[in-house]
């Protein structure tokens, strides 16, 4: 175990239950605040639970979550984000009636609300400037400054992934959590994706969790995983090594990658 | 205690009747999801109806009973059911102010045909009595409690049992479902609007005799309906009938101590909706849940803020209110109080247009404000002091509302505010801290520097462009977006570490503010400011349905739509001297409001999806299949 003051997320014995049904079981993550962590499994191995739980939409059944060295497993979501969280969704979750600049620039001042009795009624000059100044950064770097006066709600939904991942880059969050952000996507699209999430996250220095479906994605962005089944964590390290562990290989990996026989042989004892 | 045995009998008979009601109530909206605020409109147009044929026509009582239950119940029932189909996918605010629109136009349809004044309305059950336990009983109200208990007791069958009664739970769930195990889905909610706008109709002919013929409080006895519904969760039929009976119990008994003690005159009156209120402020989370909200969507595009008022829309404007003291000399009075209402419709505005919340108590607040700046001035204050004092004072009253806001939203949002607005005008309004110890109302004076009409009638839209600064203030600020981006997706913005919860408290104080401001401004315009002036049904419920039709079209703005709404409901009554040609105005405001809630599913560029109509691509869930989710939002035409 390191130091307290551990840059990321780290949850110990994190475990979450519906009824009697355990969706979580005893999970430790750490989850570095630099580079992009991913997090598979096959459906139902309960990642999405895993993930709402460290974000704050479910409670913890038991198991403390910590971010920054800051104990957040009792605090609601918005106090969550202030304290480093960002995310999107697995369904965009944009503000539809607005355009995208307003979606970006929203995701910036955010942080401002509440900060002075003021600050509800009208940004402050310097604040204004910042805002304006990280939106057309952010938006540059995942290539929507042209889409910038569209209504968010008229996108594609590729456009509309790439502006939820803007937004929240926007704002002050060291961690974000990309729930399936590949979802919705064509191969192209993804593709590029993927581009843009590496460069981004290069440029501004952030850390990425991401939850994702498509292995060909996580091979390519993830340095390290975590490999989840039936809510226990059945393998933590690096990407090359998940790619060659025979535990993930059989409960997972058949799916799609990597060789062709042994997905064969797998979708085979998987039917 | 020997005393009070009465007043359970009577408690429980009364209590059977609203109990039928609230059933009613609560079926329909299982069923459809949209919570019919017109129930107990239907049902006082039910005892007219019955008035005509059995006091009017002659017709014997069981004969009326029957035409008016089987014609009533299948006009209603199936029209209720098609603006209920229609309105599935409209905005929350819009699916209240469709039925709020019904019920204006049936209020006015049935005063055109019987007056506003109460008429006698005969007995038509047996009134003979007997003695049990040294209780007169009358054979009216065993009749009563009987029919309110096989009802209960036959509809919690129906539903458990029958393939019918299933289906009605069923349907809002998932439409296409009920389809699937082998019933038409618009026979099953056209079943239950029929079974529901009958048992309305069958309260209001059985509650009339014991009121008389009036339209406005046999509506309002089918809105006590409305905490027995809360009792029941909106959801349980046995539990509905309990509260009902329950509250009314507790109205017979509190009307009967309150014969000794004169301080608790108004506890009768004010109890089911103090109930309605509590049921929905204290709900703990997820206790109540909105029915149908899955097949909400928002559908409504609101095009940016123009960041300039414009002078081509604000010269005009002002030139108008400008010459209003030469143009209409002989209405002056009315063109002032058009203007006060211009306040109070922008105070409206900021919730229903950005926060995207009903408020349907916009009145209380502005005769809270009334009443501070009376007592405010009483007590030495300078006019202008008292008049900010008015507004300020209604700031918290605004907050406490809002606490259910914080939780609760679309109906129930609309439910609280409805029943504390009732609950003020039937308990509060009568403290002597409010508006007098004596029915009398109370004389207010006009600022020294405004005292002529002329005068008084430019100082309004001086206070006006203020406030008009503060909305837009709230509108283009950070307040403004926020709102936006809540009504949105909450959810979104939660995660970039907003504390949602708080918006809404704010945009209520905010409007409280502006509202109280408006009522201050009221009482000096005629002299005189009475608690008749702010009764939440139907003058709250008007505003809602005036700023819904006027603001239809976006562009006009906040401003304009609230000018027009406010020319609509104070000035252009004015001119009409006929009773019957005032309703006639009141019932076309309805019909608009019921058009425009219709058309907010319509107009916009998404199109709305009615229920049982198969869901575009785009909203179904979690989708991975690249193929399923093709691009399609991309090349839409702007």
């Amino acid at each position: 175990m390191s130091s307290d003051t551990f840059s990321g997320l780290r949850t110990r014995g994190l475990t979450v239950r519906y009824g009697g049904v355990l969706a979580v079981d005893s999970v430790d993550l750490d989850v570095s605040g630099t580079g992009i962590t991913g997090l598979i499994g096959p459906n139902g191995a309960g990642k999405t639970s895993l993930f709402n739980a460290c974000a704050g939409l479910v409670r913890a059944s038991e198991g403390t979550v910590e971010l920054f060295g800051k104990d957040v497993t009792r605090q609601k979501t918005h106090k969550r984000a202030r304290n480093g969280f960002g995310r999107t969704f697995q369904r965009v979750e944009l503000f539809k009636t607005l355009t995208v600049r307003d979606n970006v620039e929203m995701g910036h001042e955010a942080a401002y609300v509440w900060r002075h009795p003021y600050s509800l009624l009208r940004a402050l000059p310097s604040e204004r400037r910042e805002t304006r100044r990280v939106a057309e950064e952010v938006m540059e770097l995942c290539q929507i400054t042209d889409l910038a006066d569209r209504v968010a709600g008229s996108l594609s939904t590729g456009e509309q992934r790439m502006v939820e991942l803007a937004r929240v880059l926007a704002g002050p969050a060291r961690l974000l959590l990309l729930d399936e952000p590949s979802s919705g996507l064509t191969s192209l699209e993804r593709g590029r994706f993927a581009e843009i999430l590496l460069d981004a996250t290069n440029a501004l220095g952030r850390g990425v969790f991401v939850v994702e479906h498509d292995m060909d994605l996580v091979a390519r962005i993830c340095t390290n995983v975590y490999v989840l089944n039936f809510g226990k964590l059945i393998f933590a390290g690096s990407m090359k090594d998940a790619l060659a562990s025979e535990t993930v290989q059989r409960s997972y990996l058949g799916e799609s990658v990597p060789t062709v026989d042994e997905a064969a042989s797998e979708g085979a004892v998987n039917a | 205690m020997t005393d009070y045995l009465p007043m359970f009998v009577s408690g429980i008979a009364d209590g059977s009747v609203v109990a039928i009601a609230a059933m009613g109530l609560v079926l329909s909206y299982k069923a459809s999801g949209i919570f019919n605020f017109a129930h107990g409109a239907i049902g006082a147009v039910a005892a007219g109806v019955f008035y005509q044929l059995y006091h009017l026509n002659g017709l014997p009582a069981w004969l009326a009973l029957i035409i008016t239950l089987v014609a009533v119940g299948l006009v209603f029932g199936f029209l209720m059911e098609r603006v209920a189909y229609f309105v599935a996918s409209a905005s929350a605010t819009m699916k209240v102010v469709s039925t709020i629109g019904i019920m204006i136009s049936l209020s006015s349809l049935f005063n055109i045909r019987y007056g506003g004044i109460t008429k006698e309305f005969p007995s038509f059950l047996p009134q003979e009595t007997f003695t049990f336990l040294d209780v007169n009983i009358a054979y009216e109200q065993v009749i009563v409690i009987a029919l309110g208990l096989a009802l209960a007791i036959g509809m919690t069958i129906f539903f458990r049992t029958t393939l019918l009664g299933r289906g009605m739970r069923a349907i809002v769930d998932d439409p296409q479902l009920v389809g699937l195990i082998g019933l038409n889905p618009t026979t099953v909610r056209r079943w239950a609007w029929v079974i529901g706008v009958t048992f309305a109709a069958i309260a209001g002919v059985f509650i009339a005799p014991n009121i008389g013929l009036d339209g406005t409080t046999l509506t309002l006895l089918v809105v006590e309906g409305f905490g027995a519904a809360a009792i029941g969760r909106f959801s349980s039929l046995p539990l509905t009938y309990l509260g009902a009976v329950l509250i009314q119990i507790g109205v017979a008994v509190t009307g009967k101590y309150s014969a000794d003690h004169p301080s608790w005159q108004s506890v009768p009156s004010a109890l089911p909706f103090a109930v309605l209120f509590l049921v929905l402020l204290l709900s703990p989370k997820g206790w109540l849940v909105e029915v149908g909200a899955s097949l909400q969507q928002r559908v409504t595009t609101i095009p940016n803020q123009s960041r300039k008022i414009g002078a081509a829309k604000l010269v005009p404007m002002v030139a108008f209110i400008i010459a209003v003291p030469y143009l209409f000399q002989d209405h002056m009075l009315a063109w002032t109080k058009g203007m006060v209402f211009v306040i109070l419709m922008l105070s409206l505005s900021l919730l229903v247009r950005l926060s995207n919340q009903v408020s349907l108590c916009q009145m209380t607040f502005a005769a809270v404000g009334a009443a501070a700046s009376y007592h405010l001035i009483d007590h030495g204050m300078p006019w202008s002091v008292a008049l900010l004092g008015a507004g300020l004072v209604a700031i918290p009253i605004g907050a406490f509302v809002a606490i259910p806001a914080v939780r609760l939203s679309g109906v129930y949002l609309a439910l609280a505010t409805l029943s504390f607005g009732l609950f003020m005008q039937t308990f509060m309004f009568e403290m002597p801290f409010m508006f007098g110890d004596n029915p009398l109302p109370l004389i207010t004076s006009r600022p020294s520097f405004a005292e002529s009409d002329k005068a008084y009638f430019y100082m309004i839209p001086i206070v006006g462009a203020l406030c008009y600064g503060l909305v837009r203030l709230i509108e283009r600020g950070r307040l403004g977006q926020l709102l936006r981006s809540k009504a949105d997706s909450p959810i979104a913005l939660e995660s970039l570490g907003v504390n949602i919860a708080l918006l809404p408290l704010v945009a209520f104080c905010a409007a409280a503010f502006l509202a109280g401001i408006a009522g201050a401004l009221l009482g000096p315009n005629i002299g005189v400011v009475s608690k008749g002036d702010f009764h939440t049904i139907p003058t709250s419920l008007l505003l809602v349905a005036l700023l819904v039709l006027n603001g239809r079209e976006r562009r006009i703005g906040s401003l304009g739509a609230s000018l027009g709404a406010a020319i609509g409901l104070v000035v252009l009554p004015e001119y009409i001297t006929s009773y019957d040609w005032l309703q006639g105005l009141n019932l076309l405001f309805g019909v608009l409001a019921v058009e425009a809630a219709l058309a907010s599913t319509r107009s916009s560029k998404t199109k709305a999806v009615p229920p049982g109509e198969p869901a575009p691509i785009e909203t179904v869930p979690g989708s991975s299949d690249p193929v399923a989710a093709t691009p399609v939002g991309g090349s839409h035409v702007q």
